[in-house]
């Protein structure tokens, strides 16, 4: 399945049933109703809480990108950004002014990218 | 997956004994849970209805006062008619082929889990055995022009210690 393509609701239930766990089995584990779960996953509610995508990472033992593919489009959804993220920006000014510079100066992904390596090269 | 073979009439209707029904029961069983022969438990009637027969469950208010316990869709549709309880009004819903609707009430209410199951068992019998009929009652009804909906309402009557209908 191209991960590109998912809506948050595909995505759940796509790894959902590559895991086996049928709907009300998922909705217990997750402490929420079997309606609610499956408005989810048909796109009919905004995308799970922090909390549940936590959970739901640790159920579904998602790898570091399958993580942040679930992320990225529970943000799409709620048309934010990915829900990992606020908290760290709105505790650092300096973060949300790099983010405009970048903007401002219409940066692009392989700059970003370059960004990132160098930041990772830092940690190692 | 155990595809069985029967006997049916000149509506694609499946004409079947009792006895061979429950024949067929033991078959799917067999394929499916055969643990269950030998260490009687109950059976995983959810894995049964979404992970051998590929169906998608969903969940609606079906009627105000719960008439209809479960639903199969055979087609994509956009217009099944369902109950908004909050508006108190009846409203169409979209849903696509191989999904089993189920009413809300049997999964959010206390002590309705066995109508649950039952009715769970009951819609994976009609998608095994009359998906054929509706598709066929489908073709030759676009052929007099009327594109109406492939969904079969299961009544509560249908199923059993149901009073008659009210």
């Amino acid at each position: 399945m191209n991960m590109n393509a998912q809506n948050f609701g595909e995505f759940l239930q796509h790894k959902r049933e590559e895991k086996e766990i049928t709907l009300r089995r998922m909705a217990d584990m997750l402490s929420v109703s079997a309606p609610f779960l499956s408005d989810v996953e048909k796109g009919r509610r905004n995308s799970l809480d922090m909390d549940k995508l936590v959970l739901l990472k640790q159920i579904l033992d998602l790898s570091d990108d399958e993580h942040q593919t679930m992320l990225n489009l529970a943000g799409k959804q709620r048309k934010t950004v990915a829900p990992d993220l606020p908290e760290y920006i709105m505790d650092r000014d300096y973060v949300s002014a790099a983010l405009r510079t970048a903007r401002d100066l219409d940066a692009g992904e392989a700059e970003w990218q370059r960004f990132v390596e160098e930041l990772k090269k830092r940690k190692r | 997956m155990y595809n069985p073979i029967v006997r049916t009439d000149y509506h694609s209707l499946p004409v079947l004994k009792r006895d061979e029904i429950d024949d067929i029961a033991e078959r799917f069983l067999r394929d499916y849970q055969p643990d269950v022969f030998t260490n009687p438990t109950a059976i995983d009637i959810d894995g049964f209805l979404e992970g051998y027969l590929k169906a998608t469950p969903d969940y609606q208010y079906l009627s105000n006062n719960m008439i209809y316990l479960g639903m199969t869709v055979f087609q994509d549709t956009n217009s099944i008619p369902v109950f908004n309880p909050y508006k108190n009004e009846a409203e169409y819903f979209s849903a696509k082929a191989n999904t089993v609707i189920f009413d809300t009430r049997l999964v959010e209410e206390a002590n309705q889990e066995h109508r649950y199951r039952f009715t769970a068992g009951h819609e994976c019998g009609h998608l095994i055995f009359h998906r054929p009929y509706f598709l066929r009652q489908h073709r030759l009804r676009m052929q007099f022009g009327i594109d109406d909906d492939i969904i079969l309402q299961c009544r509560r009557t249908d199923l059993p210690g149901a009073k008659k209908a009210d």
